[in-house]
């Protein structure tokens, strides 16, 4: 709660800006934003989220609390004006917040109950769930294994009878198996100077040569995902 | 909401949820104490000492009767409206700054019963504004529309450099993007996922191909991608 007194206040005046250092609510909304705009799955924010969750349940417990004590000094006298808005204010913001990480916890699910077997294969993407998110994919999983094993697969011949791969006998990869789109456009801001950064191809890609364009603090692009998926990542760039 | 999550599309309710966050100044009638919130601490409310709060408490105080809004500058002054229009109308090549919700903040203040339309400085000049205002955005659109046009003409002439494309689209607003986002992003995937075929289809498959990047060679791409399906 100290933490929130601190600010000074000028500060919400200087939040167009994007390099100031934002407050919890600010990073959890860029947090979704990122998450919402993305094809692939991103870090899991477990600070944020455990921070926004803790304060939505002290801010819901003052209330009940305030709501109790009102209604036994009810025979005595009214509560003020003011006391009033002020539960409502926070009844609105809790709301708000509520809001925000649903939004970004559904946007989460959703990404993983569409590229699960994805997920489950690349260690680095698994890696970047949190523990219920671990938890789901892995039965998401075994249920979609097992439904797709009962309804077709196990009647197959064995050579084509794989979850991940058309034809077990023709190759190694695994061609069966959804993954999202990573050569997509994205809307992105830089948050910071640049200077100038390669939008072309990375060095692990074919047929291509790096190109550069200039990135200044709230610069507007819309470019292809995968060349600046490190800049989101190191938070240098923000999806909108 | 599946479909939106898998376009990217923001729905209007996440558009305006972002919105609502933008900060505008109040000018309180009543007194509140101090309030600690997850975003920020407002600090207490005096009657008649001004104050910036976001937009959905300013709407909700208002709304009780216990604050009137500062309608924003660029909102608020016909004279500051007009002078906008005329320079956005006059340089076709870059876009006016505005804030980046100044759509949806417009559209919440100008709404009927539970926006501030009675703190402009009259109905009149809140009928003109919302004109102006509507015509700033049908000049802002033409622009992106002519934008997307060139699209076409402006990848190619980049690709024969063999320089990726990018769009800088300094100061187009959130709603804006969101409007744009089918457009661009099913174009420029598409644009990309051609080219990258085209190039494959030349250096492994057709050795004696002439790489040159002509209409025909990028139309016939596709087809031989499809065969590997």
């Amino acid at each position: 709660m100290d933490d929130f007194a601190q600010h000074d206040e000028d500060d919400p005046l200087t939040q167009h800006n994007t390099n100031v250092d934002e407050d919890p609510y600010a990073r959890l909304k860029r947090a979704f934003v990122n998450e919402r705009a993305c094809p692939e799955i991103l870090q899991y924010e477990e600070s944020l989220v455990d921070e926004a969750v803790e304060h939505v349940d002290m801010q819901q417990a003052e209330l009940d609390d305030r709501r109790a004590s009102a209604a036994t000094a009810e025979a005595g006298r009214d509560s003020s004006a003011s006391d009033d808005l002020v539960d409502l204010l926070k009844t609105m913001e809790l709301d708000r917040v509520k809001y925000l990480l649903r939004a970004y916890l559904r946007t989460r699910l959703y990404k993983l109950e569409t590229f699960s077997l994805h997920i489950m294969q690349d260690s680095n993407l698994f890696s970047r769930l949190s523990q219920r998110e671990r938890r789901f994919l892995g039965s998401h999983t075994d249920l979609l294994d097992k439904l797709h094993d009962d309804l077709v697969l196990k009647h197959l011949p064995q050579q084509f009878n794989s979850l991940v791969q058309q034809d077990t006998l023709v190759g190694e990869t695994n061609d069966m198996v959804p993954s999202p789109n990573l050569d997509t456009h994205v809307f992105i801001r830089v948050r910071g100077d640049l200077g100038r950064v390669n939008v072309g191809y990375s060095e692990s890609e074919p047929n291509g040569r790096p190109s550069e364009v200039d990135m200044s603090a709230g610069d507007q692009f819309v470019v292809r995902y995968r060349p600046i998926a490190q800049l989101l990542a190191n938070g240098e760039v923000e999806l909108l | 909401m599946s479909s939106s999550l898998s376009s990217r599309l923001y729905t209007p309710d996440e558009m305006t949820f972002c919105a609502e966050d933008a900060l505008v100044d109040i000018v309180p009638r009543i007194a509140m104490p101090a309030c600690a919130f997850l975003s920020t601490t407002i600090p207490p409310l005096r009657p008649n000492i001004p104050c910036t709060v976001p937009l959905w408490m300013a709407l909700a105080l208002k709304k009780r009767h216990a604050a009137r809004i500062v309608i924003p500058a660029w909102l608020a002054s016909t004279e500051e409206l007009e002078a906008l229009l005329e320079r956005e109308r006059n340089d076709n090549k870059v876009f006016q700054h505005l804030t980046e919700h100044y759509l949806e903040v417009a559209h919440l203040l100008l709404a009927g019963t539970k926006g501030a339309r009675d703190d402009f400085a009259s109905m009149t000049v809140m009928h003109k504004n919302r004109d102006l205002l509507e015509k700033l955005r049908l000049v802002r659109e033409s622009k992106l529309n002519q934008g997307l046009e060139g699209l076409a003409t402006a990848w190619n002439s980049v690709k024969d450099e063999g320089e990726e494309f990018t769009v800088p689209l300094n100061n187009i607003s959130r709603m804006e993007l969101n409007a744009l986002r089918p457009l661009f992003q099913g174009a420029l995937d598409k644009f990309w996922k051609l080219e990258h075929a085209n190039n494959t289809a030349a250096t492994t498959n057709m050795p004696s191909a002439t790489p040159t990047p002509h209409q025909t060679e990028v139309e016939e791409a596709p087809v031989r991608r499809l065969r590997g399906r």
